[in-house]
């Protein structure tokens, strides 16, 4: 194995020794522990993986970058129509896109490397093959409008198309809509859908089913996973077979984002209305059909010959195999029983990236960030939210937790390379423990005499930052009480709010500042209904950032709202982590969309085999 | 004889009954909502009314103890559910996956009784010389090595440095016997590793026990060879407890067969448990427990049934 990350992580947390020892903690202890993460963590991390559930914070990945620009201006794109047909005869010349490269390597420098590009940006393929796909976990069911976890995303997304979708570089561009058109106030959208495309048992697709898939997501009995979101459309009507009008109660910037995300699936009436059980068939108009599955075991898709993009796609097959166990998933791919391996654990990212065998695709999508729940004190002081903030050093942080992959977060829920990110405020929160003890003393807390509760999932990229995190509280003068629980157990505490801290991984819901409204719109359903966050401030701002349409005045905005955020301090804001597919290097093709990040996974009928 | 079946049995049913009972109180107590894993996991978030609603399809809404008798009364009827997750009935995966998990023990079982009896006899004949400590320390490792290291090294050194073998998976051994057979030697073997040395210890101190009594003395008295000493008069007393422990390691073997399904990617009926497990899908939980506990008190009764019919002294208990 490569130890250089390991070399690293001890290098780095000596300095966090160092900068401990002027306190109470031993170096000795620091290094202990900073081993015993990282050598530890391949096996006990697959375990508690595999016993607590998915890792959550997979959901719904997406990250940052190129992100889609929604602004309500006509866009007309002509997506795929220009893919040229596959040429077997003569193969690919072009050098594939360079893996990522550690911490540095962003998505958009992948797909800006491809040497032969059609006009969509993506390099020709060549027909033909299997992939083998090792999933982290099994997709329990599949239910087109519910979101399951990535690894189901990633079967419902190559079985179903959306309305509008992400090109390579991170814009939206039209899917089953050709184009759309969108009325100067911004409140009305008409689609144009595309012509010819028919569903897998034959159907074809035409505007009704737009308006059944409507109507299943607004039926509350269905439990769409973006039924919140789309709660501000208020009429959506056919106006021929082709065509769709989509009416909003106010202006919506985010609509298209919305219609992108793989929740927004379009499904066939006529199926719908058949009885079939949708969370046990599928049928769709996307590039690949399921076969036949078993759940645990496997689920075999195979290409749609009828798919609508030209020459797409180049796979005959995809088989997808869940396997849960972190070191079992990286020695499938290592003994070739699988050629595409999703959630690779950080600690084999480095010497998988090395090996010219095999190519990885990494990025940062997920934040790990402490929710602080107001309604505790001393949790309830703002300054108090604050010191904790100044109070970790997030470099040691990434460090010993994921071998020094990562990026600090300094600012908001973006990233540095996002479109989005507010460079005015980069840096914000530091390592400052003075400031920390500072700010404590205005607040007038003694952290002597608290000991904080700090509720974390049974899941190793969580819980080893929620250790160093806590350790940093504890040089302040805090107690801390970890509790540790499995996956159920916290979603139904964060649910209701049940906790004084919690340490949390989670992915844009779309790659939008919108998505702070899921967080800290009063009442927001990811936070601040849980533990009755209410701050009116930030909740004009998100309110003035949806319904504006100007791309210039919505960063405005948003800069406006990140500096609140940054004074309220509502969580505490820690790191980027790593996350990375992997393939075999003979496998091309997949290149991460910017802004998406593990949703890539929903672009299979790109990718192809040259052998 | 028929006196002491009676009593067994009847206590055989109350013990899987307090079994089934403590299983639905300890997962009904455990926290975590079965309805927020199915509105989405972690990531999404379900309004109270979502919740609610789901709960109420799920019948979850209703006192514990309607649940409870609701439950006992399927059970009866022989009906195991289906599942809170998709639909699916309980009975046909849990006897889709038992199979697979029992492909892996039995072989387990038997390639641990067929290797450590064995040795344990060989050991045990050759006390004197280095064979014993050879066979003992063999047997120490492969008791003391836990599976998911033991497991890991054989993938380690048959699939990535040899690669003879495939790390994980299971295919069918109906649509593929050869790449069944590939993909079940390593969790087989890594199975019967920490049983083998059980049996190699437990064949060892029983030989060497019988060895030191009056009769072996009087069978070489009357001057039966040694080969004919040890297998038709030692062999045969030592063997009772052997088997006691062999019954007793079947039982635990599913307990081993929970890390051996991960570490191998083994879709059998203890992932299907870990899995239901982490999304609260009560009805598959119950059903599992319930059939393994079943196993499990099937094989104790037994083999005390079995024992009682040896040995008149323990009916009269």
């Amino acid at each position: 194995m490569d130890d250089s990350w390991q070399e690293q992580a001890i290098l780095r947390s000596d300095k966090l020794a160092e900068r401990v020892l002027q306190s109470r903690s031993s170096r000795r202890s620091i290094l202990r522990r900073a081993a015993a993460l990282g050598l530890s963590a391949p096996i006990v991390g697959g375990l508690l993986a595999a016993c607590g559930g998915d890792d959550p914070a997979a959901t719904t990945a997406a990250t940052t970058a190129p992100g889609p620009d929604a602004t309500a201006t006509p866009v007309v794109p002509g997506p795929d129509a220009t893919a040229t047909p596959p040429a077997p005869s003569t193969g690919p010349t072009a050098t594939p896109p360079p893996p990522g490269t550690g911490p540095t390597a962003t998505p958009a420098a992948e797909a800006t490397a491809t040497a032969v590009a059609v006009d969509d940006g993506r390099e020709e393929g060549r027909p033909g093959g299997t992939m083998f796909f090792g999933l982290l976990r099994d997709p329990i069911a599949f239910d087109p409008h519910i979101n399951y976890g990535a690894s189901s995303s990633s079967l419902q997304g190559n079985v179903y198309d959306t309305l509008v979708e992400y090109a390579v570089d991170g814009s939206l561009t039209g899917a089953l809509a050709e184009g759309w058109e969108a009325s100067s106030d911004g409140l009305e959208y008409t689609f144009t859908l595309r012509q010819g495309v028919t569903y897998h048992d034959g159907a074809t697709f035409e505007s009704e089913d737009v308006i059944a898939t409507f109507d299943r997501i607004m039926d509350e009995a269905t439990g769409a996973t973006r039924r919140p979101q789309l709660l501000n459309v208020a009429a959506y009507t056919a106006d021929d077979d082709y065509t769709v009008t989509l009416s909003m109660t106010q202006p919506f910037a985010t609509l298209l984002a919305v219609l992108a995300t793989p929740e927004t699936v379009i499904a066939d009436k006529d199926w719908l209305e058949s009885g079939v059980d949708p969370t046990q068939n599928m049928n769709g108009t996307g590039p690949f059909m399921l076969d036949e599955f078993e759940p645990n075991v496997r689920f075999v898709l195979v290409k749609n010959p009828n798919y609508w993009k030209p020459g797409l796609p180049y796979l005959d097959r995809i088989e997808q195999v869940p396997i849960p166990d972190d070191a079992a998933r990286v020695n499938a791919i290592r003994s070739g029983e699988i050629n595409f391996v999703e959630y690779v654990p950080w600690q084999n990212m480095a010497e998988l990236n090395d090996d010219a065998n095999y190519t990885l695709y990494q990025g940062f999508d997920l934040y790990n960030i402490v929710r602080l729940n107001p309604q505790r004190p001393p949790l309830d002081n703002k300054l108090v939210r604050q010191a904790l903030n100044f109070a970790i050093d997030r470099e040691a942080v990434i460090a010993v937790a994921f071998g020094g992959q990562g990026e600090e977060m300094t600012v908001g829920l973006f990233q540095t390379v996002s479109p989005w990110y507010n460079q005015e405020l980069h840096g914000h929160w530091t390592y400052d423990p003075d400031r920390a003890m500072e700010l404590l003393a205005e607040a007038g807390v003694d952290p002597t005499t608290v000991t904080l509760d700090f509720v974390v999932a049974t899941i190793s990229v969580h819980s080893d930052t929620a250790q160093v995190v806590a350790q940093y509280l504890q040089e302040l003068g805090f107690g801390i009480n970890i509790i540790q629980q499995d996956v159920p157990a916290l979603t139904e505490r964060r649910t209701t709010g049940d906790y004084q801290m919690m340490q949390d991984g989670l992915s844009l819901s779309y790659p939008d500042p919108d998505s702070y409204s899921t967080y800290f719109a009063i009442g927001g359903a990811a936070h601040a209904r849980g533990v009755g966050y209410e701050n009116e401030t930030l909740d004009a701002l998100l309110a003035q950032g949806r319904s504006e349409v100007d791309r210039d005045a919505r960063q405005a905005i948003y800069l406006e709202f990140e500096r609140e955020l940054l004074e309220d301090a509502p969580w505490i804001f820690v790191l980027f982590r790593p996350q990375a597919e992997a393939s075999v290097v003979t496998m091309k093709g997949y290149v991460r969309i910017p802004g998406i990040g593990l949703n890539t996974e929903a672009y299979m009928e790109y990718v192809w085999i040259d052998e | 004889m028929g006196a002491y079946l009676i009593r067994r049995t009847i206590s055989t049913i109350v013990l899987l009954y307090l079994i089934v009972t403590v299983v639905f109180l300890l997962l009904h107590l455990l926290p975590g909502d079965p309805a927020m894993t199915i509105l989405g996991g972690i990531d999404a978030n379900p309004t109270e009314e979502d919740i609610a609603r789901v709960r109420e399809r799920l019948g979850l809404d209703r006192p514990l103890y309607v649940q409870y008798l609701d439950w006992m009364g399927s059970l009866l009827r022989g009906d195991l559910g289906t599942s809170f997750v998709n639909n699916r009935s309980v009975a046909d995966d849990l006897f889709t996956r038992l199979p697979r998990t029992m492909m892996l023990i039995m072989p387990a079982v038997i390639l641990a009784v067929l290797l450590g009896m064995p040795m344990g006899i060989i050991a045990a004949r050759f006390r004197k010389s280095l064979v014993d400590p050879g066979i003992s320390s063999f047997a120490l490792i492969g008791f003391s090595v836990p599976v998911f290291v033991s497991g890991l090294l054989l993938v380690y050194l048959f699939s990535l440095k040899l690669g003879w073998l495939p790390a994980n998976g299971y295919v069918s051994p109906a649509d593929d016997f050869i790449g069944f057979l590939k993909r079940a030697v390593m969790p087989i073997v890594t199975l019967s590793l920490g049983p083998m040395a059980i049996t190699m210890r437990m064949t060892r101190s029983s030989m060497l026990e019988q060895m030191g009594l009056d009769y072996v003395r009087t069978a070489r008295a009357k001057g039966l060879t040694e080969f004919a000493t040890m297998y038709r008069h030692v062999l045969r007393n030592a063997l009772l407890p052997v088997v006691t422990v062999v019954a007793l390691q079947f039982g635990a073997m599913f307990a081993g067969s929970v890390l051996v399904e991960l570490i191998f990617n083994w879709p059998g009926v203890n992932s299907y448990l870990l899995t239901s497990i982490s999304v609260r899908d009560y009805p598959v939980v119950q059903a599992i427990v319930l059939v393994i506990a079943t196993i499990f008190v099937l094989i104790n009764f037994l083999t005390d049934v079995s024992f009682a019919m040896f040995d008149p002294r323990i009916r009269h208990d």
